[in-house]
Parts: C-alpha cells; structure tokens; sequence
C-alpha cells in the first residue's frame, strides 16, 4: 500500500528538506516530491540526469469588449477582486486571478473566454529506484499553488513511499501539500522561534485532521521547548537530529547524510520505520 | 468634480487614513453643490484585491479626484483608466487636506505602492 509522508516546518532551515531526501534516500525504492517551487532544491542532492520539463499553465480571462453589455456579473462574481469595470470595460487583473472560471459561467452575454497562461514548470526524472518530482514557479508569478496540485498530481499515480517536501510557511502552498498527505512530519528546532513554528503547523496539521509526529532538528541535548509542547498535546517526538557540524557541510555540498555516515543511515532508517508504521495504522 | 479621502470615521471631524484599499470609509465630496457623503468601503476585509474593490466603490460614486496618502498600484491602474486625479493627501484632520486641495496647494505625486496583500494565498 502507498502511503503519502508530508513533512513541513513552518520556518525554513528547519530541515524538511534534509529529513524528507534522507528518509527517500533510506527507503530505497519512493516517490521524492519537491513542493517548494519557489527555491526548489531536492534535486540538488538527488541529481537526476533524466529530468523532464513540462509547462505548467493556469486559464485567465479573456473580455470581448464588443460582446460586454457592461452588466458586470462578472466584476461582483469575482471572490478575488481580480475584475474591475472601467470607461466600459472590463479590467482583468491577471496576478489575482485564482483561475475559478467563474467570470465565464456567470457572464450572461457569452463575453468571457480563456487563454493558457504559463506560470511555471515542473521537472521529473529518477535517481535509481527513486522518483524525483519539482517544479518551479516563473519570476514575477504571484502564487505557486497550480505547480504544486500538478506536481502531486504527477506523483499520485506512484505505487511507492511518496515524501512530499513541503514549502516554508502555513500558509496556501503547505496547505495544498499536506491535502492529500496521509501522515505529516513536522521538523522543529530546540529554539524558541522552533517551538512557536511548530505550535503553527501543528494547528495546520490538526485542522485538517491529519496524523502527525515530530523530529527534532539541530538538538544539542536540550529540547525542553520542544518536548514539553509535545508532551502537552500528546504528539509523538519520533527521533533526534544532532546538532552536528558534519551535517551542515554535507548538505552545503549536496550529499545525502544517510550515505556518508552509518550512524545517520541507521538514524534515518528508524526514523522511517517510526513514520511508516504510524502512517499505516 | 468629487472628491473622494479615505478616512478613519463617518463625520466630518474624520481624519485621513493611512491605507486607501483598506480605509473603513471614503468621504465624498461635491465642492460645487458641497453634497458630502461617507461611504462603507466595501474592501476593508477583503483577504486579497482590497485596493481594485475600494477603487471600483468610488469609481461608481462618480469619483473624479483622490486625494490618499498611500495608493497600491492596482488601485492606482484602475482610476488612472478612469481618468481619476490621485493627489497626495497628508495624514490629519481630512477637512485640512480637502481645504488645501481646494486652495490648489501644490502635493506631492502619489507614488503607488506594489501592495500588501499575502503572496500565495
């Protein structure tokens, strides 16, 4: 059975993208999905030489000034304030546009239709047994949400462990992550800015009632902070990071942890079995 | 000629708002028949697009000049589409920049800005 690992942080430099490569790279046989397609990074430390590029587009309206009687359904219609009615016509604000298509539903004169916009790419290729999906958003793109839902779209039809590397933040693009997850990770430092990143997507993650544990990144034996959150919301501590210097280095270099050091390989091996065996219950 | 100031309060002792897309209300005034209404704006809460929404509101009062000290520059796309004067109007009593205004003191330009609202959401 294919089980669907989301792993999340809330800041960035938590470590997402360090526990969800080394967990792929563990397993051996997954489905890695780079979901920050702002600063995608996966396939740094993957390399796969057989990347395919695909465009990404999301439909915006188009106005037939002529056909426009000026009843601006439209313009009232529109949740995202994308639509203006000025001097007779009918502004289209492209960068607010969700691409609902609602604005060509309810346009009783027929006057609305939709041309492809490109807003991004995605990339999929291999790296061994492992899949390796990302995508990237085009400079000056206000949201990249549609690149995600194709990205997890693509990576849906995987029969594998699917670790989805979600972006920083709380806000649309984890959210359209962690939809389809069934288990999430969420990757906290010992700090205190950790602990109020991690309260935010715990309530993410509760919101949407999905399963959850935490690892721990960056711990140097005191993890009072975190521990004690867990603790009060009865959310499992599933492993430690080490603050370790090595650890840096590597990732600066783009080598997976679990291949340099055996004792990281062991780390991340319990680790997976944490995840998966909760995952499947 | 109307004259439309975002303001923080629904009387004439109102003072100017700091935000134009997200103001509570907008004071619209006629100088030559000196009707003076104030306006909900229909934007303040919206989570993105505020300040298109606010712009559409006072286009539809007949708006002809604005005076703001701030201005997004989707808002400012709109009403310069229409034709609408943006002036800079100076934080303070909204009866002193509208005096000013009808004094014809020079101001400033309004430089709009990129905007506030979330990325991504």
């Amino acid at each position: 059975m294919t089980v669907k690992v989301a792993v999340l942080s809330g800041k960035g430099g938590a470590g997402k993208t360090l526990v969800a490569v080394n967990l792929a790279s563990i397993a051996g046989v997954a489905c890695y999905v780079d979901c920050d397609v702002e600063e995608p990074n996966g396939h740094l430390y993957f390399r796969p030489s057989d990347f395919r590029e695909q465009v990404v587009s999301v439909p915006t309206p188009v106005i037939d000034h002529a056909a426009c009687t000026g009843g601006r359904q439209c313009v009232e219609f529109c949740r995202f304030n994308a639509l203006a009615y000025v001097d007779s016509k009918v502004l289209v604000f492209e960068d607010l546009c969700h691409s609902c298509g609602a604005c060509q539903v309810i346009c009783p004169e027929g006057a609305i239709t939709e041309r492809s916009r490109v807003i991004g790419h995605v990339r999929s290729g291999s790296e061994g047994a492992i899949a390796v999906h990302g995508g990237i958003m085009l400079p000056g793109i206000e949201s990249g949400v549609p690149i995600i839902q194709e990205l997890l779209r693509i990576s849906d039809a995987s029969e594998e462990l699917t670790l989805i590397d979600c972006p920083p933040g709380a806000s649309c693009p984890v959210i359209e992550s962690v939809r389809g997850a069934d288990y999430c990770v969420l990757v906290a430092e010992p700090t205190l800015f950790g602990a109020h990143n991690l309260a935010l997507v715990h309530e993410l993650v509760t919101l949407f009632n999905k399963p959850c544990g935490v690892v721990i990144n960056k711990s140097s034996g005191n993890d009072a902070l975190i521990d004690e959150f867990c603790r009060a919301r009865q959310v499992a501590v599933l492993g430690r990071i080490p603050y370790d210097a090595r650890l840096a280095e590597w990732n600066a270099d783009g080598r997976i942890v679990a291949r340099e050091d055996p004792a990281y390989a062991g780390l991340f091996g319990s680790l997976l079995e944490a995840i998966t065996s909760r995952a499947r219950a | 000629m109307k004259i439309a100031v975002p303001v923080d309060g629904n009387d004439e002792d109102a003072r100017v708002a700091a935000s134009f897309g997200r103001a509570a209300q907008f004071m619209v005034l006629d100088p030559e028949t000196g009707s003076l209404n104030f306006v909900d704006n229909p934007a303040t809460e919206s989570p993105g697009g505020a300040g298109i929404k606010a712009a559409q509101a006072i286009l539809d009062h007949g708006v002809t000049v604005l005076l703001t000290p701030q201005c997004g520059e989707n808002a400012s796309k709109v009403l310069r589409a229409a034709g609408v004067t943006i002036q800079r109007a100076d934080a303070g009593p909204v009866k002193e920049a509208v005096d000013a205004y009808l004094r014809g003191e020079p101001a400033e330009p309004v430089n709009p800005h990129p905007g506030f609202q979330e990325k991504s959401s």
